[in-house]
């Protein structure tokens, strides 16, 4: 007889992996965004966790935090009511999947993500670059080799946690240990290949007096591989 | 050492020479499971592949074109013959606030998260690169080597008999083998990035 039911396992399971999609945010995506004439105030998806950039009909739009609202005439309580072209967006304060844009559109346009790759459809269109939790019905997820090792880890923690017959602290403990060990060491990777590249793979000390190191393409023929 | 090397060590390391108590499979998806986090968790296996991009489409998800992809590292731009610097996905908001809809061939590109990058300015026909990318270790034969350091390759041993300890539910001993292979894959980093070093040393002094 199993120790856990596969229901049981596959809740844990969906929950590991938007817990750890969530803490490492490596999943970009991006999606249009219906916006109303009038309206400043939208919600986005639940399932986004950190807005990269938004883009107003080709023209990205700035985030303001509270303290840049105290300065800006924008947020003055005569002005709040402008409608024109979005020139900011505040993510506090309306709740934590709300934005609020400021001036309030003056225009209504429609979300279609069908051609939002195209010079055409970005000037068409509201756009969110985001990260997003991972959706284990759908189609974005973590890579199979996270789910596999990190995911599961953190899944049969839990499950030895649970009160009654199949309670084993030792090895919960055993699994928290290997999870946050395999996690830290992953979200390490994900923040330094990146970062890596940008700095071009020098200490940022050095980076004046090399040459930053480039694959070297073979000699046979000219770039051939 | 071969991948049945390897499984063989992990073998006399439990004292199943034999394969009794645990079965060639559990020995070979261990291997597996252990090469591919190996991969992910030092960044050691490079592979270079070809990619096209499309008209007018700044962003890319990599993953989609290469199978195991873990992460580009450069690009090559085989129609112009040049190389495209690695900038942020900042600094090209801090170009324009209408980059998005630039248009020529691209010079630069920028990392998100590990899938996608970003092409500035957005091509506006279809190009042709050389891709260099960090790959997730796939399946390999049996007489084949992981592509690991030759003195660090051990790793998987500890892994496999971390991986066949926990399923006995042997789990102080687990801890002690997951905890030398953690150690040995920090070492495996550890000189992934300082693999250059020599090299560009001797280039200043000569």
């Amino acid at each position: 007889m199993a120790l856990f039911s596969d229901a049981y396992l596959t809740q844990l399971l969906d929950d590991a992996e938007k817990q750890v999609s969530n803490d490492i945010k490596c999943l970009f995506n991006y999606f249009s965004l219906a916006v109303t004439q009038g309206t400043a105030e939208y919600t986005l998806p639940a399932t986004v966790c950190g807005i990269h950039m938004i883009s107003f009909k080709g023209t990205l739009i700035d985030p303001l935090t509270h303290q840049d609202i105290d300065f800006s005439s924008w947020m003055k309580p005569q002005n709040l009511s402008v409608e024109s072209i979005p020139k900011f967006y505040v993510r506090l304060g309306y709740g934590y999947n709300k934005i609020k844009f400021h001036p309030i559109p003056n225009e209504s346009i429609s979300a279609d993500d069908t051609d939002l790759d195209s010079v055409d459809g970005i000037k068409r269109r509201v756009i969110i670059y985001c990260y997003k939790i991972s959706d284990p019905s759908g189609t974005i997820r973590l890579p199979s080799y996270l789910r596999r090792n990190v995911v599961k880890y953190i899944a049969m923690s839990k499950a030895y946690m649970r009160e009654g017959k199949t309670q084993n602290l030792s090895a919960a403990g055993y699994f928290a240990k290997r999870a946050a060990t395999t996690f830290e060491l992953y979200r390490q990777m994900v923040f330094k290949v990146p970062r890596a590249v940008v700095l071009q793979f020098g200490p940022a000390a050095d980076r004046s007096r090399l040459t930053p190191p480039r694959p070297v393409l073979p000699s046979s023929g000219k770039w051939a591989l | 050492m071969t991948k049945s090397e390897i499984i063989t060590r992990a073998a006399a390391m439990l004292e199943d020479e034999g394969l009794v108590h645990f079965v060639t499979r559990d020995f070979t998806d261990s291997f597996h499971d252990g090469y591919e986090l190996v991969s992910v968790l030092t960044g050691c296996i490079e592979r270079c592949g070809t990619f096209a991009t499309v008209a007018y489409k700044a962003f890319y998800n990599m993953h989609s074109s290469i199978a195991d992809l873990f992460a580009v590292f450069a690009f090559y731009d085989r129609n112009n013959d040049r190389w495209l610097n690695p900038e942020s996905l900042q600094t090209f908001k801090n170009y324009s606030q209408t980059f998005l809809t630039a248009q020529a061939n691209p010079r630069e590109w920028a990392p998100i998260g590990l899938n996608y990058v970003c092409f500035y300015p957005a091509p506006p026909s279809i190009g042709s690169y050389y891709c260099f990318y960090k790959a997730v270790a796939q399946e390999i034969a049996d007489g084949d080597t992981p592509e690991i350091f030759d003195d660090l390759q051990d790793v998987l041993v500890e892994y496999i008999v971390a991986d066949l300890l926990d399923q006995n539910l042997e789990y102080t001993k687990s801890q002690a083998h997951f905890e030398t292979f953690i150690s040995k894959c920090i070492a495996i980093q550890a000189r992934m990035d300082k693999r250059d070093w020599p090299e560009r040393i001797m280039a200043l002094r000569g």
